[in-house]
């Protein structure tokens, strides 16, 4: 079995003494989810079921992750690696910004589905953790007031972004890679 | 026709020599049941009163034989009544079925499937069993009565004659009561059929019903019948018990006159002691047939009731009325002249409408909804009768024509088209076999060739569908011998290509690995087990396989496992387990979430666990996957252990060759060419070895031999494995695998496409000089849509008269006319710009659907 195999069979750790120690891929996924803005003040039984139903999933070097013009499902929280998001205009891709692990992006499309404004690519081996936006809408149904507050701050990030853009624009500093940091 | 015949031809006119041998019996049966009686007389009057023992043995061997042969007789001739019956019932099943199926279509509009089915099943049924005995019973019965009757005249004249006088009077009352009995009879044949159609409604609605919580309507809607049946039933009971009592009554008057007027005469000596109980017994004897006929009567009744009541139903003379003759196969031109077609007096669906169609023309009929398109498909179809000489084939009436004529001429699609339960191939081919069924042998059309079903397969876009199928079936191990005896190939060619391709997208069987995407259960058996003690169920509490696991010190981990895996699904879902999504990361299934919580209850404070729970937390651990549940993480050494009692299973109770297997695996995952191992010896066992075929996997599990990883390759990796099939010439092998699908009642396992894709292909393979397509594509995607539109513009015109109607009208634009239709009448006719430049309706309606 190669090192990738072995890396793609979860839910099989150790702790550095080598003792039998149980630490589940929910346990991980829930330490990836808990410090993340979008749930600070989110009961902790609501992000464990995120952290349930979030998918891992493991990329090699120059996977695409989504393609501009496809249709959002759901969202990305990079766990390990680094990604590269860029716009593909006239059959010319124009490289944006590098993502990498602790990074959480295309969360809008928590909220609804769109179609995505860039491509994401894997720069080298890369795990990520993905949301669905059906898991979000099962998990908003159940407890809606408290998955309110999650979309509340979605869309406040989102407007965050929105005022450092406008404010890169005023500058009149439009470099590409700056309008790549907006997104 | 076989509605018209009355019950008794039935009996008389069929199985005559038959009956004559049955008669012959009972004959010799009424002698034989005389004749003990003329023993007994003489036992008691010569052997006993003259005290001659020699006599007395002769007489009473003789009394044994003939009721011993008497009752051998009464035996065959039940026997041979009840296979005369069902004999004859056969026969009024065949015929009246055949009759059924060809009245017409309107018939069945108005005629629920109940009613049929009932009439069919049940009703006749009784009829079956009155038809064996309707001779035989009364002429036994008669013959016998006379015969007692006769020898008890014979033996006293007076004593006879006041005995047997009470007889007659009760047949002036039974008729009265059978009068009633009959009419009530009537109204619960009718009120069983009426009940058996909302039954077979409710059926056949049940999504339906289930859609809008309609259980309740429903029972409803029954409510009354059954209510009605009941108190029929009841009222009949009443009756016909009464018809017994009175019976009864009339009986037990004869032995009271017996006694008075015979004790009289045995007093004054006029009647000897011996004579008495010969009259007796006479009397008693005489009782038997006598109920025998009233019970005939009674059951002729009741038969005569049923069967005029399910021919009368079925009184219809069939479409065809024998003027039509059979022409044989024509060129398809097909002419409607000044057509009219009105269901009733006041309702006219079509007016005047006149075409033609040259062969192999095309034809789009369009228009409103509700604007008769359908049925004037139907009317070009013959499915609905049509008016003399309107509608013209090959310049004949089209109402002259057989219907094996129209069948083979004209293939028809309709809009909701009906799938028969089966497997695919025999709904693809139902047409041509029902062709082939009527012509015969030797006229009949050759049967579609594999590359001809093969082409239609591929042109209505149904060979995903079929392959897919194909790939998630079992392997027919009889019809397909080629198939596994090239599967070791098959796996190799597979595993090659995945090698480039995607390395990833299968976890092999590899036998010295532990393996993360199926259950433990499967990691520890690793293989097929035909044998209910270790079906996933029972293995938990299967004593062998208990000691195995704590032999291989898997008890305690899997306990452990199994708790952990019950006490993080009901904190984590506790509060969603009403919603069955959130079950997809747990091996609790949703059903079983509160079994487990008491478990977890009964754990936390610390209360001991019985034995069944103990059972269902080891039934949790072995469904575990390690890859798809991922709420529980295992230990390090787990893998280690689960991998020790898997060689022990394979070896004390699979009884096969771990190392041989070991070493066929290694060599298969280098791509060389493993030693066939010896067969295992338990012969229930078959280990996941790469040259082993896996009896209890789809074909497609058994080419990859492997768990995919992610659900969404699995279309990706049956593509692979569909190329490698089709480079070693086995596409054949997977489109049969295909065919032989079972749809299920009505098509229900098939998507509302795949039933439309099926019923087009099923037609197309008529190969008929007429094709009517009714809305045939309306439910397929636009892709689906467009290939078979291209088929038909490709390879049908100027082979196949095409009528289409047509929802979509862009794609009308390559049809040779089109006539657009209004409220029964057409409006408009041209070619697709023709009538776009015109700038009327059909240009409206096009500029509408944009
Ligand atoms: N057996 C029937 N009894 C009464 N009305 C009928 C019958 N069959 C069809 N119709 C009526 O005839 C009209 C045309 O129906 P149809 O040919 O199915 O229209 P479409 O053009 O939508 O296929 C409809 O208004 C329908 O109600
Ligand atoms: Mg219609």
């Amino acid at each position: 079995m190669n090192l990738q195999e072995e890396k793609n069979n979860p839910a099989e750790y150790t702790d550095e003494n080598g003792e039998e120690e149980y630490r589940s891929e929910l346990s991980e996924n829930m330490a990836a989810l808990k410090n993340l803005p979008i749930f600070s003040g989110i009961p902790y039984e609501i992000i464990r079921l995120f952290a349930y139903t979030a998918v891992r999933k493991i990329f090699s070097a120059g996977d695409r992750v989504f393609r501009q013009g496809e249709m959002s499902e759901e969202a990305y929280l990079i766990l390990s690696g680094k990604v590269r998001l860029y716009t593909e205009t006239h059959q010319k891709s124009f490289p944006l910004q590098v993502l990498e692990a602790k990074d959480f992006f295309g969360y809008m499309a928590l909220l609804a589905q769109y179609e995505w404004p860039l491509s994401c690519r894997v720069l080298e081996d890369t795990e990520i953790l993905l949301l669905e936006r059906e898991s979000f809408r099962k998990i908003l149904t159940k407890f809606p007031e408290k998955c309110i507050l999650v979309a509340e701050r979605l869309v406040q990030m989102r407007m965050k972004r929105m005022k450092e853009h406008m404010q890169v624009l005023m500058e009149e500093k439009e470099s590409m890679e700056k309008i790549g940091n907006m997104f | 026709m076989i509605t018209q015949k009355p019950l008794f031809y039935w009996v008389l006119h069929r199985n005559r020599l038959f009956q004559f041998f049955l008669l012959l019996l009972v004959g010799l049966g009424i002698f034989f049941r005389i004749f003990p009686l003329e023993m007994q007389k003489r036992i008691i009057n010569t052997a006993i009163n003259l005290k001659k023992q020699n006599l007395l043995f002769l007489y009473c061997g003789l009394y044994i034989g003939a009721v011993i042969l008497a009752g051998l007789l009464k035996y065959a001739v039940n026997v041979m009544q009840k296979h005369l019956g069902q004999k004859v019932l056969a026969e009024i099943r065949t015929g009246l079925y055949q009759h059924i199926l060809l009245l017409p279509l309107d018939f069945f509009r108005r005629t629920q499937p109940g009613t049929v089915i009932s009439a069919m099943s049940s009703e006749l049924a009784t009829i079956g069993h009155f038809i064996g005995g309707a001779l035989v019973v009364p002429i036994t019965g008669i013959l016998t009565l006379l015969t007692f009757a006769g020898y008890m005249l014979h033996l006293d004249f007076r004593l006879g004659l006041v005995s047997l006088g009470v007889y007659p009077l009760e047949l002036l009352i039974l008729p009265v009561l059978q009068r009633r009995y009959n009419e009530l009879n009537m109204q619960r044949i009718d009120t069983t059929r009426s009940m058996n159609d909302l039954i077979s409604e409710a059926v056949s609605g049940i999504q339906e019903v289930r859609g809008n919580a309609g259980h309740k309507t429903e029972s409803e809607k029954i409510a009354p019948y059954i209510a009605g049946l009941f108190s029929l039933a009841g009222r009949m009971f009443i009756l016909k018990y009464g018809i017994k009592w009175v019976n009864n009554l009339f009986q037990n008057f004869g032995p009271f006159l017996l006694f008075l007027i015979g004790g009289y005469l045995a007093i004054h000596g006029d009647f000897t002691l011996g004579a008495l109980v010969a009259f007796l017994s006479a009397y008693e004897k005489i009782y038997d047939p006598w109920k025998e006929i009233i019970e005939y009567y009674q059951d002729f009744q009741d038969a005569k009731v049923r069967y005029r009541r399910v021919m009368e139903y079925f009184d219809i003379v069939p479409e065809s009325d024998g003027k039509e003759e059979c022409f044989g196969p024509v060129k398809g031109k097909l002419e409607v002249q000044d057509l009219n077609y009105s269901i009733n007096p006041h309702t006219q669906l079509l007016r005047s409408i006149s075409l033609h169609l040259e062969p192999g023309e095309h034809l789009a009929l369009v228009g409103f909804s509700g604007s008769g398109k359908s049925t004037l498909a139907l009317l070009l179809g013959k499915l609905y009768p049509c008016g003399k000489g309107q509608i013209r084939l090959d310049g004949r009436p089209l109402h002259t024509f057989c219907r094996k004529d129209i069948a083979r001429n004209i293939a028809f699609v309709s809009q909701h088209p009906f799938i028969f339960n089966g497997s695919i191939r025999e709904n693809l081919l139902y047409g041509c076999r029902s062709l082939a069924l009527l012509e015969g042998e030797e006229a009949a059309l050759p049967m579609p060739d594999t590359s001809r079903m093969e082409e239609i397969i591929r042109e209505t876009g149904l060979l995903d569908d079929i392959m897919r199928f194909g790939f998630d079936s079992l392997i027919d191990e009889k019809k397909q011998e080629d198939l596994l005896r090239n599967l070791y190939k098959m796996r190799m060619a597979v595993r090659q290509r995945l090698m480039k391709e995607s390395r990833q997208a299968v976890e092999f069987y590899e036998a010295g690995h532990f393996l993360h995407y199926v259950s433990i259960y499967q990691n520890i058996l690793f293989g097929d087990i035909r044998d209910a003690a270790f079906s996933p169920e029972n293995i938990a509490a299967n004593p062998r396989f208990l000691s195995l696991i704590r032999d291989t010190e898997l008890s305690d981990t899997l306990m452990h496992l199994g708790l952990q895996l019950a006490k993080e699904t009901v904190l984590l879902i506790g509060n969603v387990q009403d919603d069955d999504f959130f079950f997809r990361g747990t091996p609790v299934l949703p059903d079983e979430f509160d079994l487990y919580k008491e478990i977890t209850e009964k754990v936390r404070r610390d209360k001991e666990l019985e034995q069944a729970d103990k059972t269902r937390i080891l039934e949790l651990a072995l469904r575990y996957i390690p890859a798809r549940h991922r709420i529980a993480a295992m230990p390090r050494s787990f893998a280690q252990k689960v991998l020790n009692a898997r060689y022990r299973f394979i070896q004390e109770i699979g009884k096969s060759d771990v190392r041989n297997c070991l070493a066929a695996t290694e060599e298969f995952m280098k791509g060389e060419n493993p030693k066939i191992p010896e067969p295992a010896k338990n012969k229930n066992y078959t280990m996941f070895c790469p040259v082993q075929y896996l009896r209890s996997h789809t074909l497609l599990e058994n080419i990859l031999f492997g768990t995919p990883r992610q659900e969404e390759q699995i279309r990706k990796l049956r593509n692979i494995v569909a190329d490698v099939l089709a480079g070693e010439g086995f596409s054949a092998a997977l489109i049969n695998a295909g065919l032989a699908f079972q749809v299920g009642s009505k098509g229900d396992r098939l998507s509302g496409g795949q039933r439309q894709k099926i019923a087009i292909a099923r037609a197309l393979l008529k190969e008929s000089p007429v094709l009517i397509m009714d809305e045939a594509t309306a439910s397929l995607d636009n892709a689906s849509q467009a290939r078979i539109q291209k088929y038909t513009e490709k390879k049908l015109r100027g082979k196949t008269g095409l009528v289409a109607v047509i929802h979509r009208l862009d794609i009308t634009s390559s049809f040779d006319r089109i006539l657009v239709l209004r409220e029964g009448t057409i409006v408009e006719t041209g070619t697709y710009a023709e009538l776009m430049e015109k700038k009327g309706i059909f240009y409206e309606l096009a500029r509408g659907e944009k």
